[in-house]
């Protein structure tokens, strides 16, 4: 018996490479798509870009291609005659959508389907959304950048770990898209003397674009989602009573070593309240005024909560008065106040633009550097 | 030396086996199954759940006490009559290949759905049932020790998983209760489903090294797959946002997609083919009861003929069809309705009648 | 109880062997005359045409009788026969009437057989005038060999003697080791022809007499002409002959026999053979060598952990490569893959194709090497070094990434301490390639859960082959991936299935303070 089963194994596996394989595409023969793009024609039909790297001796290390198609599958049909392999989108590392496709295709993220539903398909890529036409970017070669994907790859997550854009992957998109309590934010680029980051696309709760936060507020926003990797810097400008030197010479730069985010949420006069309060521990990076840190560190570390506190309150006004919420402060009043919430939830946005939010900041400084 | 000594099986291969059996599948659906009837306090219907099963479960040991050197068909002869035993071998056999049917089509269409898309069906399948032939032929210990060794060849699971910690919102959990009771508790039975197997105790007690830590191994064995349990399913709940998580398939495998690694991108395919030493447990040891049950109908020592016809038959009957997805979940259901009148009710109903009959016949004796 | 055997493991030994050793058994054995003269007709008719069987005709000063000297040349010591045999029967003057043999060990036979035996082992057998018997005296002197240093087995702290081919000297080497009254040796004949004499030594009161019946059962229960060799023994009364795993180790230091022999299990000599079986053996112990018990414990502990990682590495690593290449690339790093579909992209070949080449070309070299006589085989590893090396990829036959996997594989095999263990490796290395190249990393995990539940299912001797891992038992942990400090090594261990498990009392080094 166990030579029949031998004999029925051996048999098997050597009928296999006859038979089987029909999952088999060799690395070389597949055409990996490592960027994907959709934007919209000017008579409002989707377009799709990709980028392949190509595995020869050629030159031209990608291959940059668009068509226009109904849906992402279509699209890749068509790509796929143009390409040596098999077209192939299982490494798909970066997703660009142009702001005029945000903007103007309404509930584009259906568009995004073909990514959660084929098992076999990342959800990793990130996503950005790019200020111009796809054009520009898919076919812009820089010679002292690597190519396409390695080079957005490179740009968003330097960025991201310097808390100066979001990290949104299309996991992390799908997740706020299907949040009450939060509204979806990309990472927005450009590309002006060279490719760059501009800050955080905001959309709301459909994936519409409401409006962008430059870098710098976004540093502030991912602090507020207690999501601000490493340390960040402030440069902050001392009151002149403080200092007591001239307007261009009162800067601090600061950069945080810890930062402690609280936020409670309440309930009151119909409507919600949230208190936000932040604890910075950090270090003094620049001094350019004279201003003695030993004599004058508490009213110095007042005077940058209070600058803080202006920002974080700027950024929350500007949230709020779009009505978008990408902190996520729903998630904390759903979490508190369930019943009041669930009135709500339907269009959190606007009850968040009618919330009332208090920020509160205290600055310690841990380190003044080794000089006076 | 000891004529069956080397047919025992350790407590702890016991404890394997039932919980193995147990999560197997569960591990994959049970969070969107809590978050359908139970919403964010899944986890606290979990709780009742796995005490129910635990409770039915030392059921099952008090009931094979009367009996220790035998399986439940022995009792049943001994008690019932020769042909409550037939009938019970025929039933639990068809439900034991039922259930291991069920799992082996759930592991292929999980590996067609996200691994091998085009290669047939059939063939992942006739593939899985290749080392299945190879653990159950040994018998009652090989697949003891199979169990231990793929219980801990999963150890890995809980790491990786903690890498999915980085993506979590534990704000999710809260507010806790937000219906009240009510869905907690009437979710409850709809977990009964993933506790299945514990049934089996029922043919592992008489090959019991230790009988006498029956209870303990079954209380032991309940609890990893509550841990397991407990700790997929919040997860889920804190990784997924509640707008999704009705929206998305096999959350756990899922969850590990968003998973990126220095050295190891998309995870989820290599966590889906090494779980398969977990998914397994759901079709080795129940291939092996059923044409256990078999062999004692036609009153034969050797099972593995019954074994080999069953494989073989499965491997010609994929040949033709293989269940889709929607299927597997209707055969789940059916499954659940079995399973629940077999393992939880069944057992309860024996051990009153044969308190029953211990007391008459006591009675009888008296008098 | 009949349930229980419903369960039943596997069948043991498939077919009962006619027992005892037919060569003797066939004619019954027939008595000496007592004439001298027709004891000597009779011996040249049983060995016609044996020109190096000599017969030395004498007459004993002693006694005043006949006699007859008989032995074959090449098998005796001359100068043994010559001073200690042939010169006190010429000479010496007896007293009681004995006859005056110089030699230590001698026997009486009473028939042809036996004699037939003697002489062809070697033995001088002494035929005497009016007497019923013969006297047998233990002259072997046939070509030894010293005992030398082990070849394949080679250690850096272990002792520099390896077995030989006579089993005395084996047994004496053993006995150097234990010298302990508990030490037994129980002795068979194997084969018609060969009367291969095959010994098993045990420690009586620690080794389980369970394993020990079993063992004397199947080198019992063997009818064969001719073992020449211990592997030859192996296979035949291993469980599982179509297993690509080794059940019983072989070995040829007497050190590692020993402290096999210590932890309960045994040992089998099979005399003519400078190796030796250790049965029952498991997975582990095929990757303790016995330089791990003479070097730091946590040194130790970090090679053998290396070992289980190579043995890993060398049976899946091909078959991974070829599985992230043509099926699962997602799995990879995008720079890395960059890289490598870099270098793929200019190979004409399969990933299949180009790893099975570069697999068998490993693999022809190795046995080029084994076989060829050193000098030449130095050369071999050059030639195998630029072909493999250089040439293959610079012709652009082979990605450098797969040379790459190749020679990580090949030193992966080379950590491995036993050669039967290797020699399965690549077996199993082969089969997980052809799965891959079927089903990408689903193959390769099918693969191994093919193997994991073989190794399980398998047993050596009654004892199951995956202990301590299956069934678990953590008390052996202690010398199988990790190898404790010697002091924590109190209890032998279980899966040799000891009668006395506790070896040593506590002995951790308390040092000066």
């Amino acid at each position: 018996m166990k030579r029949i089963v031998h004999a029925l194994g051996i048999s098997l596996l050597s009928l296999g490479p006859l038979t089987g394989c029909f999952d088999r595409v060799d690395l070389e023969d597949a055409s990996l798509s490592l960027v994907a793009g959709v934007d919209i024609t000017e008579d409002h039909r989707t377009m799709s870009y990709t980028s392949i790297p190509v595995f020869s001796k050629a030159e031209k290390k990608s291959q940059e291609l668009k068509v226009v198609a109904n849906t992402q599958r279509e699209g890749r049909g068509k790509l796929d005659a143009f390409t040596v392999g098999t077209f192939n989108g299982r490494k798909i590392k970066v997703i660009a959508l142009s702001k005029r496709f945000v903007q103007e295709t309404p509930d584009w993220f259906r568009y995004m389907d073909i990514y959660f539903r084929d098992g076999r398909n990342p959800i990793t890529p990130r996503v950005v959304v790019f200020d111009g036409t796809l054009d520009q970017l898919f076919y812009y070669h820089s010679p002292n950048q690597p190519i396409l994907p390695l080079m957005l790859m490179g740009m968003i997550k330097s960025a991201s770990e310097r808390s100066e854009t979001v990290d949104t992957t299309l996991q992390e998109l799908h997740r706020q898209m299907n949040e009450e309590g939060q509204t979806p934010f990309l990472t927005e680029m450009s590309i002006k003397q060279d490719a760059m980051i501009d800050g955080t696309s905001l959309l709301d709760h459909k994936g519409r674009y409401v409006d962008m936060l430059s870098m710098p507020e976004t540093v502030l926003l991912r602090i507020l989602q207690k999501n601000a990797r490493q340390s960040v810097g402030f440069s902050l400008r001392m009151p002149s009573s403080l200092t007591g030197s001239t307007a261009n010479e009162d800067w601090v730069s600061i950069a945080t070593e810890r930062v402690k985010v609280k936020i409670d949420s309440a309930y009151a006069g119909g409507r919600f309240r949230f208190f936000v309060n932040l604890r910075f521990s950090a270090s003094v990076v620049e001094k350019l005024s004279g201003l003695d840190l030993d004599d004058h560190q508490g009213g110095a570390e007042a005077a940058c909560a209070e600058e803080l506190r202006d920002k974080f309150e700027a950024l929350i006004a500007k949230l709020q008065r779009k009505k978008v919420d990408p902190v996520g402060f729903g998630i904390y009043a759903r979490a508190h106040h369930y019943k009041r919430f669930k009135q709500v939830k339907e269009n959190w946005g606007e009850a968040f633009g009618q919330s009332e939010v208090k920020v509160r900041v205290s600055v310690g400084f841990a380190d003044e550097g080794s000089v006076k | 030396m000891k004529k069956y000594a080397f047919n025992e099986i350790t407590t702890m291969q016991f404890i394997f086996i039932i919980s193995g059996i147990a999560i197997s599948y569960g591990f994959i659906e049970i969070p969107q199954v809590l978050y359908n009837g139970a919403g964010n306090s899944g986890w606290i219907t979990l709780i009742f759940g796995s005490l129910t099963t635990t409770a039915a479960n030392l059921v099952i040991v008090q009931v094979m006490k009367k009996m220790p050197d035998g399986t439940i068909l022995e009792l049943l002869a001994k008690y019932a009559g020769k042909w409550v035993g037939r009938a019970a071998a025929i039933v639990l056999s068809a439900y034991f290949l039922y259930f291991a049917y069920g799992g082996i089509v759930y592991s292929t269409r999980v590996i067609k759905a996200r691994i091998l898309q085009e290669t047939p069906a059939y063939m992942t399948l006739i593939m899985l049932l290749i080392p299945a032939y190879v653990v159950a032929r040994g018998g009652i210990r090989i697949v003891g020790r199979y169990a231990e060794v793929s219980m801990g060849l999963s150890l890995w699971i809980p790491l990786v998983f903690m890498v999915v910690w980085g993506h979590t919102h534990w704000l999710y959990l809260l507010p806790v209760l937000p219906e009240g009771w009510r869905p907690v508790l009437t979710a409850v039975p709809s977990t009964f489903f993933y506790f299945l197997g514990f049934g089996a105790t029922a043919f592992l007690y008489p090959f019991l090294k230790n009988k006498e830590k029956a209870a303990l191994g079954v209380c032991c064995s309940q609890l990893i797959t509550l841990l397991a349990y407990l700790f997929i399913t919040l997860l889920s709940f804190a990784f997924f946002s509640p707008g999704e998580i009705t929206k998305i398939n096999q959350l756990s495998i899922y969850m590990l997609k968003a998973v990126e690694l220095p050295f190891l991108e998309q995870v989820e395919g290599l966590f889906i083919v090494l779980y398969l030493f977990i998914f397994s447990m759901s079709w080795i040891p129940l291939f092996l009861l059923s044409s256990f049950c078999m062999s004692w109908l036609a009153g034969r020592a050797d099972h593995r003929i019954f074994l080999r016809i069953l494989l073989a038959g499965t491997a010609v009957f994929s040949y033709f069809y293989v269940p889709s997805f929607n299927v597997t979940y209707e055969m789940g259901d059916w499954l659940a309705k079995f399973g629940m009148a077999i393992e939880y009710a069944a057992p309860v109903l024996l051990l009153g009648y044969l308190l029953l009959y211990d007391a008459i016949r006591g009675r009888r004796r008296l008098s | 109880m009949g349930i229980l055997s419903l369960f039943g493991g596997k069948h043991k030994r498939k077919s009962q062997r006619p027992s005892g050793n037919p060569g003797s058994q066939a004619l019954p054995d027939e008595p000496f005359a007592t004439d001298l003269r027709s004891n000597l007709d009779k011996l040249s008719e049983l060995f016609p045409d044996t020109l190096d069987l000599t017969v030395r005709r004498l007459h004993i000063r002693a006694t005043g009788q006949d006699a007859a000297l008989v032995y074959i040349d090449g098998l005796t010591d001359k100068i043994d026969i010559n001073t200690s045999i042939i010169r006190p029967l010429l000479m010496q003057t007896g007293i009681s009437g004995e006859i005056p043999i110089e030699i230590g060990r001698m026997i009486r036979i009473y028939g042809w057989n036996d004699l037939t035996v003697a002489v062809l082992k070697g033995s001088s057998v002494l035929l005497v005038e009016g007497s019923d018997e013969a006297i047998v005296m233990r002259t072997g002197g046939w070509p030894q060999r010293n005992p030398t240093d082990p070849k394949m087995e080679t250690s850096l702290r272990g002792a520099q003697q390896g077995f030989v081919e006579t089993i005395e000297q084996n047994i004496a080497m053993i006995r150097r080791y234990l010298p302990n009254r508990e030490l037994k040796f129980k002795n068979f004949n194997v084969g018609r022809r060969g009367n291969t004499q095959v010994s098993i030594a045990y420690l009586e009161d620690v080794a389980n007499p369970d394993i020990l019946r079993e063992l004397e059962d199947r080198i019992g229960r063997l009818d064969i002409d001719l073992i020449i060799n211990t592997g030859e023994l192996a296979e035949l009364i291993e469980d599982n002959p179509y297993s690509p795993f080794p059940q019983l180790m072989i070995t040829e230091r007497p050190d590692a026999a020993v402290s096999q022999i210590a932890q309960g299990r045994f040992v089998v000599l099979v005399d003519r053979s400078p190796t030796v079986l250790i049965g029952p053996s498991s997975f582990v112990t095929f990757f303790q060598n016995i330089d791990d018990y003479s070097t730091r414990w946590s040194i130790a502990t970090f090679i053998r952990m290396l070992r289980f990682l190579a043995f890993f590495i060398s049976i899946s690593l091909p078959a991974f490569y070829i599985a992230v290449t043509s099926f699962n690339f997602e799995l990879v790093p995008i720079k890395l893959l960059i890289t490598i579909g870099t270098y793929r992209g200019t190979v004409p070949f399969a990933p299949f194709i180009e790893a099975a080449f570069m697999e068998l070309t490993l693999e022809m070299i190795r046995e080029a090497g084994v076989r060829l006589p050193s000098p030449i085989g130095q050369t071999v590893g050059i030639v195998g070094g630029i072909v493999i090396g250089q040439a293959i990829v610079q012709a652009g036959l082979i990605s450098n990434i797969m040379v790459v996997v190749v020679a990580f594989t090949a030193i992966s095999s080379f950590i491995l301490p036993n050669l039967d263990m290797v020699a399965a490796v690549r077996i199993i290395r082969f089969s997980f390639m052809v799965a891959a190249s079927l089903f990408g990393i689903f193959g390769l995990l099918v693969g191994l859960m093919i193997l994991v539940g073989h190794m399980i299912s398998l047993e050596t001797l009654g004892t199951p082959f995956s202990t301590p891992f299956a069934p678990m038992r953590f008390s052996d942990w202690r010398d199988t991936v990790v190898r404790s400090p010697l002091w924590k090594l109190t209890r032998r261990p279980v899966g040799a299935h000891p009668i006395q498990t506790r070896r040593q009392g506590d002995n951790r080094p308390k040092g000066d303070g």
